[in-house]
């Protein structure tokens, strides 16, 4: 048995108040319950900002039917309306919302969704091979040239990054970009976009980690051990 | 049953055409059943390298079509009886077949043959597709020039896209002159962009340009090193252990034994 079974559970959330219905039973008796517990404190509740009704074993309409009557006798505004059915959406992948402001914070949700999630490959990225992510994204094997990535957040390469790179996408400034031999075609971070110098050097051993200080891009080792031989 | 390997490179030039040729004749000499296919339709060349042009009739579109029995298309080569060639049309472009049908047509030559070598066209397009399409093995050629070895990686990527992995890698046309000089990329950067699997390296030897312009494949019984490295990775691909010809590929080896125990930068 799920805990608070037969309760009507009311929770502050950082997007307003949601009310939770954890029993089966007809519409006038949920109603009843929600309205005692708001004349516990009625100046509290009324004109509270809801973030969402959720009910188990309840039907749609009956829930709709709540939200209906707690906005118009408790003057409660529905914040980011539907708000389930919107995470739905997301899941799917299909944004279909009406208007920007909806839009613009299904959108946020799906990027701090993928932000948690950093992008895994794994082997080598060969000439034409492309990955696009939101998030971080790690290599476990070389980028050869012609090879792209596209990151919202950090690049890691646990190889040879010899192919071209784009972090912080999403105009994340502190962004990185740390390979283990770091010889990218053009290295791009934000807004900012560099390129190995012409004559290049011959490349050894040394991880290296390429950040934006003042507006430029700059690469320096990563290895502590490293820095001291410089 | 037969074993399908697909020769290609991505970019023109490297010598897919003259690699399908001599490894075919390489393991007919090792008395293997070999049918080389030319999958270049509209640009055909192997029928030329192998000195069989004249003897065309029917070709690789008309047995797909059916205009012919698969038995008739084959040409028998002049020197070695196990070995048969396919030519391409003509007359027709790439879209002339699709890759179901070469998978048909390899599943009949698996049947009467050991190796069935596909010369595969340049480029990534239907060609491509049609010549990989069933293919078992993939071996892919490549010059020490950067703009080759840049469309191997890419073929190398498109190959495991449609899962025929671990492709092993043929380095044409080096001239270990150049490369001592370091003139020429050498055999450990190529490899090390493209890691995967050397089958064998063929020096830059004329001998192939006379014998090319002959018809007849270099290892023939030529004395050239183009003609033993071609018959190495014959051996090879039959499944021998065959230790590689070249001195600096040693070299290499021994240099590379010393980096990874610190005696050597």
């Amino acid at each position: 048995m799920p805990t608070g079974e037969g309760t009507v559970e009311f929770k502050g959330t950082g997007s307003g108040l949601t009310i939770r219905v954890h029993l089966n039973q007809p519409y006038e008796t949920i109603k009843e319950m929600i309205r005692h517990r708001i004349d516990e404190k009625p100046a509290f509740y009324t004109g509270a900002t809801l973030a969402a009704v959720t009910c188990e074993g309840v039907s749609e309409e009956t829930r709709q039917e709540l939200e209906n009557w707690l906005a118009s006798d408790y003057q409660m505004t529905l914040n980011a309306q539907k708000n389930h059915e919107k995470e739905r959406e997301i899941s799917r992948k299909t944004i279909a919302v009406s208007d920007d402001e909806e839009k613009n914070a299904a959108l946020t949700l799906l990027q701090n969704f993928n932000q948690q999630n950093p992008k895994f490959v794994q082997g080598t990225m060969r000439s034409g091979q492309k990955v696009d992510h939101n998030g971080d994204v790690i290599v476990l094997g070389d980028v050869n040239p012609g090879a792209e990535i596209y990151a919202g957040g950090n690049i890691v390469v646990m190889g040879n990054l010899r192919g071209t790179a784009h972090a912080g996408l999403n105009g994340q400034e502190n962004a990185f970009v740390a390979a283990l031999i770091l010889q990218p075609t053009q290295l791009r971070i934000n807004q900012l976009i560099t390129r190995s110098p012409d004559d290049v050097p011959e490349k050894v051993w040394n991880p290296e980690i390429a950040k934006i200080k003042d507006q430029v891009i700059c690469v320096e080792p990563f290895l502590s051990r490293n820095r001291e031989n410089d | 049953m037969g074993e399908v390997l697909v020769i290609t490179s991505g970019k023109g030039g490297v010598g897919k055409t003259t690699t399908t040729a001599n490894l075919g004749t390489g393991l007919a000499q090792l008395g293997k059943k070999v049918v080389v296919i030319d999958a270049d339709i509209g640009l055909r060349n192997l029928d030329v390298v192998l000195g069989l042009e004249n003897r065309i009739v029917y070709d690789l579109v008309d047995v797909i079509e059916g205009t012919c029995r698969l038995k008739q298309a084959l040409i028998k080569d002049k020197r070695y009886p196990d070995l048969f060639l396919l030519p391409a049309a003509q007359t027709r472009d790439k879209n002339a077949i699709n890759p179901e049908q070469m998978i048909a047509l390899h599943e009949d030559l698996k049947e009467i043959f050991d190796f069935i070598l596909v010369d595969c066209p340049a480029g990534i397009e239907q060609g491509f597709k049609n010549a990989i399409a069933g293919a078992d093995r993939a071996v892919v050629v490549t010059t020490p020039e950067i703009s080759a070895v840049r469309d191997a990686d890419r073929i190398i990527g498109l190959l495991e896209a449609a899962e025929l992995r671990n492709p092993k890698l043929i380095i044409n046309r080096i001239k270990i002159d150049m490369v001592k000089n370091g003139d020429m990329m050498n055999i450990e950067d190529m490899l090390d962009i493209l890691a995967i699997d050397l089958l064998g390296v063929v020096p830059d030897d004329p001998a192939i340009v006379i014998s090319t312009n002959r018809g007849e494949p270099v290892v023939d019984g030529s004395q050239s090193y183009a003609g033993q490295a071609f018959r190495n990775i014959a051996r090879r691909i039959s499944g021998e252990d065959v230790p590689f010809l070249d001195l600096e590929l040693q070299d290499n080896f021994i240099h590379r034994l010393k980096k990874i125990l610190g005696f050597a930068r």
